[in-house]
């Protein structure tokens, strides 16, 4: 159930993480990474996304897209731990862009031990743009759960239809 | 509290052979009477989607499901499930060995994952390939469906709201199932659980040495 990889896949011989900040819109926030996230990594992520923030104060989404993200180790989830809280003790919405199911599973750890209503996994820029600009929908396990609560509703109806 | 879970723990064993680790963080999250409430939704979803799909596709469904969130125990016990029902009908082995998915859900990403499924479904097994594939699209939005990409049009295709419903279900329940503590056991997510004959059979054929 960890998102962890067995020992000697999350190796810390990969490459160095390298971040790169994009701002698109107004009030959104690109953060872009290739390399490990690990305890190198992670300190550079916290680093730039905390200048990122500061700096630029009409910031109210960011999407992390991790999909280029080689390993992870525990340092590497301490890391991005540290940057949600980060974004969540600031109310942005985030998404995490991911297509990878290790990196999904660590997003998915993150957003409950924080307990971040306002983040979640994605595995597409639409799925991505979607969430950002819905501020309406309100922590993305209880979204999931309503949505499948409605959907059993409306299938069993449909299914009682003569 | 912990009385009582230990107490539904072990009711679990007895009635179902198997007790989920994450029910302690489930209860821990929603009170008892939501955990239940919820729990028991989920079990009305996994009981529909058998009517409807079949015993074998309905947990293939569910665990890739799962398998995408990176939760083990749900995948490889839905996945279990799944081969166990195919075995006892068939007695042929799916494609999808446990021990492989284990391995590859930390290895592989979603490309290389789809790339496994479609060699090892494609030729005997090619509707379950299209429905698994079909999932995942919803997943990543590729094809949209409303419960899953909110303000687009209603699902496109008779079965799309099935698999939305697995997709959201666990995507509910992966956020409790990969905080819970790791047991490593492979357990079958089904009835089928407590057929220890089956299991012991699956298990000889499984591990048997290819044919020469």
């Amino acid at each position: 159930m960890r998102p962890h990889p067995p020992p000697g896949h999350g190796s810390v011989a990969a490459l160095p993480l390298v971040v790169q900040l994009e701002q698109p819109r107004l009030h959104r926030l690109n953060v872009r990474m290739r390399g490990a996230l690990d305890a190198s990594g992670g300190e550079t992520l916290f680093t730039s996304l905390r200048d990122a923030l500061a700096v630029v104060g009409e910031i109210t989404e960011v999407l992390l897209d991790l999909r280029w993200i080689s390993d992870t180790d525990a340092d590497g989830h301490a890391a991005l731990l540290k940057c949600q809280a980060l974004i969540a003790n600031c109310e942005r919405r985030s998404a995490h862009l991911v297509m990878h199911p290790r990196t999904r599973a660590l997003v998915l750890r993150v957003c409950h031990e924080l307990q971040d209503d306002g983040a979640r996994p994605v595995s597409s820029e639409i799925m991505a743009e979607a969430w950002l600009s819905r501020p309406e929908l309100v922590g993305f396990a209880d979204v999931s759960f309503t949505a499948a609560e409605h959907l059993l509703a409306s299938v069993r109806a449909a299914g009682a239809k003569p | 509290m912990r009385l009582l879970l230990r107490g539904m723990h072990a009711v679990n064993r007895l009635t179902l052979g198997y007790s989920a680790p994450f029910l302690d963080e489930v209860v821990h999250q929603y009170g008892l009477r939501g955990a239940l409430t919820r729990l028991t939704r989920v079990q009305e979803i996994a009981e529909l989607l058998e009517a409807r799909l079949g015993e074998r596709d309905a947990h293939l469904l569910i665990g890739f499901a799962s398998l995408w969130n990176g939760c083990s125990f749900c995948t490889l016990g839905h996945i279990h499930a799944a081969n166990l029902a195919h075995f006892r009908d068939t007695g042929a082995l799916l494609p999808l060995a446990e021990d492989d998915l284990r391995r590859r859900m930390l290895a592989d990403d979603d490309a290389a994952l789809l790339a496994h499924l479609r060699d090892a479904l494609a030729d005997q097994h090619a509707a379950t390939l299209a429905r698994l594939e079909r999932q995942y699209q919803l997943k990543t939005g590729e094809v949209p469906h409303p419960a899953l990409l909110p303000g687009t049009a209603a699902a496109a295709a008779p079965e799309d709201d099935l698999l939305a419903l697995a997709i959201t279900a666990y995507d509910w329940l992966n956020h409790c199932s990969l905080v819970g503590p790791e047991t490593g056991e492979l357990v079958a997510l089904s009835p089928l659980q407590r057929d220890r004959d089956l299991r012991r059979r699956y298990a000889a054929a499984r591990n048997a040495p290819p044919p020469a």
